[in-house]
Parts: structure tokens; sequence; C-alpha cells
């Protein structure tokens, strides 16, 4: 094997190290975006007192669009809250933060304004956590993938050379 | 026009409730007005004075065999009703009804709570209908004798609402008098249903009458105030907008004058000399009735 093909197979391994760990990363992204959207739609209900399906079509967010987290909630009008968990599902997130948006979503427009805010503000809490846990986790795993990757990579490169 | 028929609230109710309506005989689907789902307990639509119970053919029939709605099928309704936001119509709740967004109301109830309802166990779906002739014999006198104020007297679901509604759209139109400036208290947002699309009145929607009524007087210079089932707590209003020389078209709970004499505050109304005129409404052997009278007559 040529030292061109070591180099191209080390590469190789590299970059799908480095696009695993990126994937791996969407899940600080996705707990963000959705943490970010929770934020705004407690603070219109509390203060303008706006039906969800209006707030979900005021809300712009690149990543939940991309996903199709938005446009599905979006596509359904004011029976957005019957589709949450379609539109969770959609998401990249870790087992536990899946769980706890679902068990959100059951309760989802069918409360009491004081009820909802308070459920709201649970939900953002128990993510936030999440988000604080993976934020330390997260890089470390990343890191890791894309050494790993790298050094797979070289060690069947010489193996081969 | 066409008339409003019961097919209007299917949009509110689940499935299997709406497919034992529309089964419903011709003559009951026709005249229903009220659709009436409890928690677990028979459905009922109110024809008239009558409550019918139906099964899930939609044939009349007895309590032992009525279709009985679920409590999904309840919650299902509500969320409906609330567009899927029951957290904006939390003031409603708390008085007991949900505002429909082509006007009228469901009515609700249940488990209360400080804030409202814990649980809802109970909606009564309201069928507005605009009927825009039904006050034609009111304006007959108006014309002849002048408007005055006027009380409109049934038991519940004769149509008071409807009448007041005709009248406040015959006096804004114009229809066989001169046309006034109507103004329509609206507490229930259910007065206005089906007539505020023709701009010709001022509508409050959702404000306690006594407020509405003395707002309306203040702001927006009514020669007339219609609002419907007035009581005690709107008398001190009233007898402002009385100073004034507002014309008050209202309705009441009651068979007859002859029975608000027996509330203190109503006796004061009608002493006053506020509704000089009263609208009897009725129903008998399927007819609707409607006798007009000097309040006179009961004092």
């Amino acid at each position: 094997m040529s030292l061109a093909g070591a180099l191209i197979l080390i590469s190789s391994a590299y970059f799908l190290g480095r696009a695993i760990a990126v994937r791996e990363g969407e899940v600080l992204k996705a707990l963000d975006s959705v943490i970010n959207m929770l934020r705004f739609v407690y603070r219109r209900m509390e203060t303008e007192n706006t039906p969800l399906y209006l707030l979900f079509e005021k809300y712009k967010d690149g990543y939940l669009e991309d996903t199709g987290f938005l446009p599905i909630l979006r596509s359904h009008g004011n029976l957005a809250s019957r589709f949450w968990s379609e539109a969770v599902d959609k998401l990249s997130l870790t087992s536990e933060a899946k769980t706890e948006l679902l068990h959100f979503g059951e309760t989802l427009g069918a409360l009491d304004l004081e009820s909802q805010l308070k459920r709201i503000n649970a939900c953002m809490d128990f993510l936030g956590q999440e988000r604080e846990r993976l934020r330390v986790s997260v890089p470390l795993k990343q890191k890791s993938i894309k050494t790993v990757s790298f050094l797979f990579g070289a060690l069947t490169a010489i193996v081969l050379l | 026009m066409r008339v409003n028929t019961i097919d209007k609230l299917f949009r509110y109710l689940p499935m299997r409730i709406s497919r034992a309506i529309h089964n419903l005989p011709k003559e009951i689907f026709d005249s229903a007005n009220e659709i009436r789902l409890r928690k677990n307990s028979p459905l009922s639509v109110t024809v008239g004075n009558k409550n019918l119970l139906f099964d899930e053919q939609g044939r009349v029939c007895s309590p032992a065999v009525a279709l009985c709605a679920t409590e999904k099928e309840i919650e299902e309704c509500i969320y409906k009703l609330t567009e899927g936001s029951l957290y904006t119509c939390d003031r409603y709740i708390a008085q007991g009804f949900i505002p429909l967004a082509e006007g009228g109301r469901a009515g609700v109830c249940g488990r209360a709570n400080q804030n409202g309802f814990a649980e809802i166990t109970s909606v009564n779906l309201r069928l507005h209908r605009f009927l825009p002739h039904t006050a034609k014999p009111l304006m007959d006198f108006f014309k002849s004798q002048g408007v005055c104020g006027t009380l409109v007297c049934a038991p519940p679901a004769l149509g008071k609402t409807t009448f007041l509604r005709s009248a406040a759209y015959l006096l804004a139109a114009g229809k066989g008098i001169n046309p006034l400036r109507v103004g329509i208290a609206d507490e229930r947002c259910e007065l206005s249903a089906g007539i505020a699309d023709f701009g010709l009145c001022d509508v409050i929607t959702g404000m306690p009458k006594a407020d509405a009524i003395a707002l309306l007087t203040r702001t927006m210079s009514p020669q007339v105030i219609v609002c419907d089932e007035i009581s005690a707590e709107e008398t001190k209003s009233i007898l402002c907008a009385q100073n004034t020389g507002v014309h008050l078209i209202a309705s009441a709970h009651c068979k007859s004058p002859k029975d608000l004499l027996l509330r203190g505050d109503m006796k004061l109304l009608l002493s006053s000399g506020i509704f000089p005129l009263c609208v009897i409404l009725g129903y008998d052997s399927g007819n609707y009735s409607c006798k007009i009278c000097e309040t006179k007559e009961f004092l």
C-alpha cells in the first residue's frame, strides 16, 4: 500500500469520526433549541395569553425548522399539541430528555394558565439540567471519537503498509 | 339567510357523537338548539323545551340505552372548544362558559376549584340562531307607539336571546323605523353572534353587564342598549342609563313579570318605569308565541 493510500485511509477515518462527533453534538443543539422555544412560549403565554398554534407559527429556529419539528406542529393548526410526540420524534435527544418532553406533551394545552406555566417551568428545569450534564460529557465524547477514529485509521494504514 | 342547524357544532364534537346526532330524525335535527354532554351519562339534545336522549344510531330512546359521553370525549370536546389552548379561556371558564369561535357559547360545569373548574364534567353546546324577523312584532309596536324600554320574559331555552338578537338587528338596520344607534352588552359572547358581521351595532363582549352598560352609556352615546339575562347586579347601572334617556331592551328568566316582582331589586326596576313594555315568550304544542303587553298591568 502506498503512502498516498495510507494518508487517504487515515483522513477518511478522521472525517468519519468527526461526522459521528458532530452528530453527538446535535443533542446539545436540540436541547438548546427546545429550551429556547419553551422560554418563548412561557413568556408569550404569561404576558399575551396567545394560543399555542399561533406561538408555534411565530417562533423561528433553524434547527427546529430543519428537523421538521416546527413544520409538523404548524401543519396541524389548533390541533398542534396532539402531534407533539410525532414532532419530538424528529429531534436528536437523549432518551431521558425525550421521555420528559413526551410527558410534557400529554398536558400541553390542557391546563389552566397557572398550571401550564408551572409545567413549562418544570420541563425547562429538567432539560436545563440535562444540558448541563451533557455540556461536560459531550465534548469529551466527541474528542474521544475523533481520537479513536484517527488512531484506528492510522493503525490500519500501518498494518497494511 | 340560511338558518343554522346543529351540524354547525360538529367541529367541536368527537366523531362517535356527531355521527349519532347526524342520524337523528330530520325534524329533530333541524330544530335542535343545544347538545348536552355529561361525563359517563346520557347525551341529550334540546328541542324547544324538551330534552331528548338518543342511542348510537340516532334513535330517540330511554336513559337506560342512551348514548353516553366518555371522559375522553368530554376532554376532546373541551380541547376543540379551546382550540388546543385551555389556558386562553381561564377567565371564561371561571364564569361557566367557553365562547365559540364563530359566536355563541358552550356552558361548562363540573368540580370547581378556586380558579374555575378542576374538572369539567358537563358541556352544553348552544347553537345560536340569527332569525332576523323574530322581533318584528316588537318593531311593529315601536313603529306605532315609539321605542321604549322592553323586558323580554321567558323560562330558559325559549328564544329570549334569539329575540333580542333580532331586535338589535332590526333597530340598528332601521327595519320599519329609523335606524338607531344600538349598543350590545354581550357578557357571554353570545348575543351578538350572527349580527356582529353586519357591523351595525357597538358590541362589548366578555365584560360584566353592569360595567358594559355603564361604559356604553358613557362613551358610545347609544339610543338603545340590548343585553341578556339581567339580574340584581345590573340594577345600579341600568338606573344610571335610564337617567341618560337610553332605552334598554333586556331579558329575564321568568314565566311572567309577576314572578320578577317577588325579587326585590327586580321589583325596583319594574316599578321605576325603565321597562314600560313586556314581551312574554312561550312554547306550546310545537309553536312559539310572543305576547306584548304593558308592564303596568302586572304592577
